[in-house]
C-alpha cells in the first residue's frame, strides 16, 4: 500500500491489521519499505491439518526414549527460574 | 504443565494430561514468548535425548502454542496482578495473559488457584488442582 494512502487511512489500516492479523506492506515510490504487523497476532482456531499434525507429533513423542526415574516438573522448571 | 503432560514419569502426568486435553484440539494454548525456551531448557537439564528435544521443539513452535511477546502493557498488568494477589512474577504473567486473551488458565497449583479465585474471579480456571 502506498505511503500516501496509508497516511490518508491510517486508523482504518491499523484496525484492519489488528483485527485480521494480515500484514500491510507500505511502499514508497513503488518499493516496499515497511511492514505493518499486529503487535500480537490474533488468536485463531487451528485448521484440521494443523490439528492432525499436532496429534501425530504428540503420538510420536510417546515412542521417543526417555530418561528413567520419576521427577517433578514444577521443581524442574522452578530450578530453571533461579 | 506441558512438560508434565508429555512426560509419563512426571509425578503429575495424568492430571496435566487431563487438563491439557480439556482444551479443544483446534484451540491454541496461549503462552508467553519465553515458554519454548523454558520447556526445552528444563528437558535438556533433565538430560533428555536430542530426539525428544527436537520433536518437542517442533511442537512448541507450531500453531498449537500461541506465543505472546512481553509488551510493556502485559508486564504492567502482570505487575498489578502480582502485587494484588501476591503471586510469583512468572505466574503473574500467565494470569495476565489469560486475562488479556480471555482464555482459561491451566494450572494445578493450589496456591495460584486460590489467590486468583479470591482476587481475580474473572479469570477462568481449569478443574484440576494439586498442592
Amino acid at each position: 500500500m502506498p505511503l500516501s494512502k496509508v497516511k490518508a487511512t491510517l486508523s482504518e489500516v491499523v484496525r484492519t491489521v489488528s483485527k485480521t492479523g494480515a500484514p500491510v506492506v507500505i511502499t514508497v515510490d513503488g518499493q516496499p519499505v515497511v511492514k505493518l504487523v499486529p503487535a500480537t497476532p490474533p488468536l485463531r482456531q487451528l485448521s484440521s491439518a494443523e490439528v492432525a499434525a499436532y496429534r501425530a507429533l504428540t503420538h510420536a513423542l510417546v515412542r521417543v526414549p526417555r530418561q528413567v526415574g520419576s521427577f517433578d516438573a514444577v521443581a524442574l522448571v522452578g530450578e530453571g527460574r533461579r | 504443565m506441558y512438560i508434565s503432560s508429555i512426560s509419563p514419569l512426571e509425578v503429575h502426568h495424568e492430571q496435566a494430561l487431563q487438563l491439557m486435553r480439556s482444551v479443544p484440539e483446534d484451540q491454541p494454548f496461549v503462552v508467553p514468548s519465553w515458554f519454548r525456551l523454558e520447556v526445552v531448557s528444563a528437558l535438556a537439564r533433565r538430560g533428555e535425548l536430542k530426539e525428544l528435544l527436537n520433536t518437542v521443539k517442533v511442537l512448541v513452535h507450531g500453531p498449537r502454542f500461541h506465543a505472546v511477546p512481553l509488551s510493556e502493557a502485559l508486564l504492567e498488568d502482570a505487575q498489578e496482578i502480582a502485587e494484588v494477589a501476591g503471586l510469583r512474577a512468572y505466574d503473574a504473567v500467565y494470569v495476565a495473559l489469560a486475562r488479556e486473551t480471555k482464555t482459561r488458565l491451566l494450572t494445578f497449583d493450589r496456591e495460584v488457584r486460590t489467590r486468583i479465585s479470591r482476587h481475580f474471579p474473572e479469570v477462568s480456571l481449569g478443574e484440576s488442582e494439586t498442592a
